[in-house]
């Protein structure tokens, strides 16, 4: 099956600039590099990664917003700087700012005025949008009220159902859920999850909220100081549960502790110890918590060292972020000679 | 094989045809444009005055100096209140036209739309085009105004050839609008600030014909005069609407002022898109 994107090597080199005309020009920033992957057609393919990792300029790419600074990416079998126009006609984005929107129109007359840039006519607007304003809770009489009027969940919302009614073949979210209620993340999620699967939509998306990763995403790919990689499938703990402690110790004496505990116990997974704040972080996956947990800390306690706080949530995929992020850290402190 | 073809998509949008056109030109100019302009009511009402003030204080001007309703030679015979009622009403029209573009990009930065706009199907020179055309119509309605004070108020007899008058004002508007892109172009790039219209906006009332004729600049400085085309264009204009003159007797000044779009609208289309692609490497289409 061909991929719905194929991209190879994109980078994005932001150019330095002068602050004044005999000023020197500030090196030039590094937002994304050698960044390669396939989405396939009709999946939901998240990209995950800290602040300024490079998912929004990534994204921009993608959606002719920004020219890459080198390599190729094809959407739909159409190249991203040669077809431009195709591409356009192809894709739809979900920004992550509220101001994408006419203050003084109303949400109904901003959705008429954008979707006749794609050349979609009142009546086939009318008939695409009565399901998808329904989900998101987006009535006639919201719609007939300016736009100014709106909420922050509201505005946001008018963005997806802006971009869903498009019904382009590809769809581009960024942070999709950023600054909506638990309720009206859970519309977006839902439509997500339901439209653009039954439409076969392929969708890419940015997200700092990992339950919509969880939730929606068929992989993931992760960013981090302009470096992507893609992971098979979201990352699971095989069945297994995360269990988080802190403690106010040495790391090492933690570290060896925990290594001849995890020895002599069954139902033990791999660990690791991060010194963090003061203290270390131990992130260790177990069969059973609650079966592992008294002897754990018996253990430590045995060795003079006490646990502050015990975190048994399951933020799978959060773990192997922060495992990553701590990574990258680690490789960024070590000494260049 | 495409995997569009493979997958069946038939998802594509933005053909263009007639319709298409037509609903464009209606949404860029009742909805983006007259809905978004005259719901600021205090703007409309300062706007159309801002339009007929500068009528009425010329007016007083030229009564006080004594000049009002009488031919002067370096006029041609015309009557000066009749030279400034038509240099005003069209140096407004290609004031706010050069201007023009520049303010919808700057507008569309500030509302964070630009990126959206650009996003679509419709190309950036289409979008551009059509953001013209409320714009034109507002101004073609203040030229208007001006024109019907003149008449009614002011007592101004115009004898007008309708023929010659659509062709002058259509290449006027068109000469100018190679202005208005690179105009625009300036714009897009630095964000603030714009050279181009601030010129138009101010230093053509005096040099290009509109208040006084051309003849009475001082020799260095008529040059700046005919780098515009505001002043062929009312050079076109006057004797098309107070002597009825035919298309062939203001043929000199038609044929400079195709010239000059022939010039500055391929050079501002050029500059628009080497400037838009540069903000897309540079990253800053939405910055403002």
């Amino acid at each position: 099956m061909n991929p719905a994107l194929d991209v190879r090597n994109l980078g994005k080199r932001f150019p330095g600039v002068r602050p004044y005309p005999w000023a020197p020009r500030a090196p030039d920033t590094v937002a994304l590099e050698h960044a390669t992957f396939e989405v396939r057609p009709g999946e939901i393919f998240s990209l995950i990664g800290p602040n300024g990792a490079g998912k929004t300029t990534l994204l921009k790419i993608l959606s002719t917003l920004l020219i890459p600074s080198e390599g190729t990416a094809t959407i739909l079998g159409f190249d991203l700087l040669r077809d431009e126009a195709e591409v356009r006609s192809r894709v739809a984005l979900v920004t992550n700012s509220e101001r994408s929107f006419y203050y003084r129109l109303s949400g109904w007359e901003n959705l008429r005025f954008f979707c006749g840039l794609y050349n979609l006519g009142r009546s086939e607007l009318e008939r695409r949008l009565q399901p998808t304003a329904k989900n998101l809770g987006l009535t006639d009489e919201i719609l007939a009220r300016d736009y100014r009027t709106y909420s922050t969940g509201t505005q946001r919302k008018l963005q997806f159902l802006r971009a869903f009614v498009l019904e382009t073949p590809v769809l581009f979210l960024d942070e999709p859920t950023s600054s909506l209620d638990p309720v009206s993340a859970e519309e977006i999620r839902r439509v997500i999850a339901t439209e653009c699967r039954d439409r076969h939509q392929t969708v890419v998306m940015s997200a700092n909220n990992l339950i919509d990763v969880e939730r929606l995403s068929d992989r993931v790919a992760f960013i981090h100081q302009g470096h992507l990689e893609t992971l098979d499938e979201v990352p699971s703990t095989g069945g297994r549960v995360p269990l988080r402690l802190f403690l106010r110790a040495p790391p090492d004496e933690v570290a060896r502790v925990l290594e001849a505990w995890a020895e002599t116990t069954p139902g033990v997974g791999p660990f690791d110890v991060a010194a963090r704040a003061g203290g270390v972080f131990v992130r260790l996956y177990v069969d059973d918590p609650k079966a592992t947990l008294e002897p754990l800390l018996t253990a430590l306690w045995e060795h003079g060292l006490v646990v502050d706080q015990i975190d048994l949530r399951p933020f799978v995929l959060e773990e192997e972020f922060l495992r990553r992020v701590d990574t990258g850290a680690e490789a960024e402190e070590e000494p260049l000679n | 094989m495409e995997a569009e073809r493979s997958e069946g998509f038939s998802g594509r949008l933005g053909r263009s045809g007639v319709r298409a056109v037509a609903r464009k030109a209606f949404l860029f100019t009742y909805l983006r444009g007259w809905l978004v302009w005259s719901s600021y009511r205090a703007q409309v009402i300062l706007t159309v005055v801002g339009w007929l003030v500068p009528v009425f204080v010329f007016f007083l001007i030229a009564v006080f100096l004594g000049a009002a309703g009488t031919s002067i030679q370096a006029l041609d015979g015309q009557s000066y209140v009749a030279f400034f009622v038509i240099g005003l009403a069209f140096q407004g029209f290609v004031a706010n036209l050069v201007g023009l573009l520049a303010q919808r990009i700057r507008s569309e930065q500030m509302m964070g739309t630009l990126e959206l706009v650009f996003l679509s199907p419709t190309r950036p020179g289409s979008v551009l085009l059509y953001s013209s055309l409320f714009g034109v119509l507002l101004n073609l309605l203040a030229a208007g105004a001006i024109l019907a004070v003149g008449w009614s108020v002011l007592g101004v007899v115009f004898v007008v050839n309708p023929l010659s008058t659509i062709v002058a004002t259509v290449l006027l508007a068109v000469s100018s609008v190679g202005l208005s892109l690179i105009a625009a172009s300036f714009i897009l790039w630095t964000k603030q600030g714009n050279p181009v219209a601030v010129f138009f906006a101010t230093f053509t009332q005096f040099f290009a014909g509109v208040l006084f004729p051309v003849s009475t600049l001082p020799a260095s400085v008529q040059w700046l005069a005919y780098s515009v085309p505001l002043t062929f264009g009312l050079n076109a204009l006057r004797p098309a609407l107070l002597a009825g003159a035919s298309v062939a007797a203001i043929a000199p000044s038609l044929a400079l002022m195709a010239v000059y779009a022939a010039v500055t609208v391929p050079l501002g289309v050029s500059l628009f898109r080497y400037t838009l692609y540069r903000t897309k490497v540079e990253g800053t289409v939405a910055t403002y």
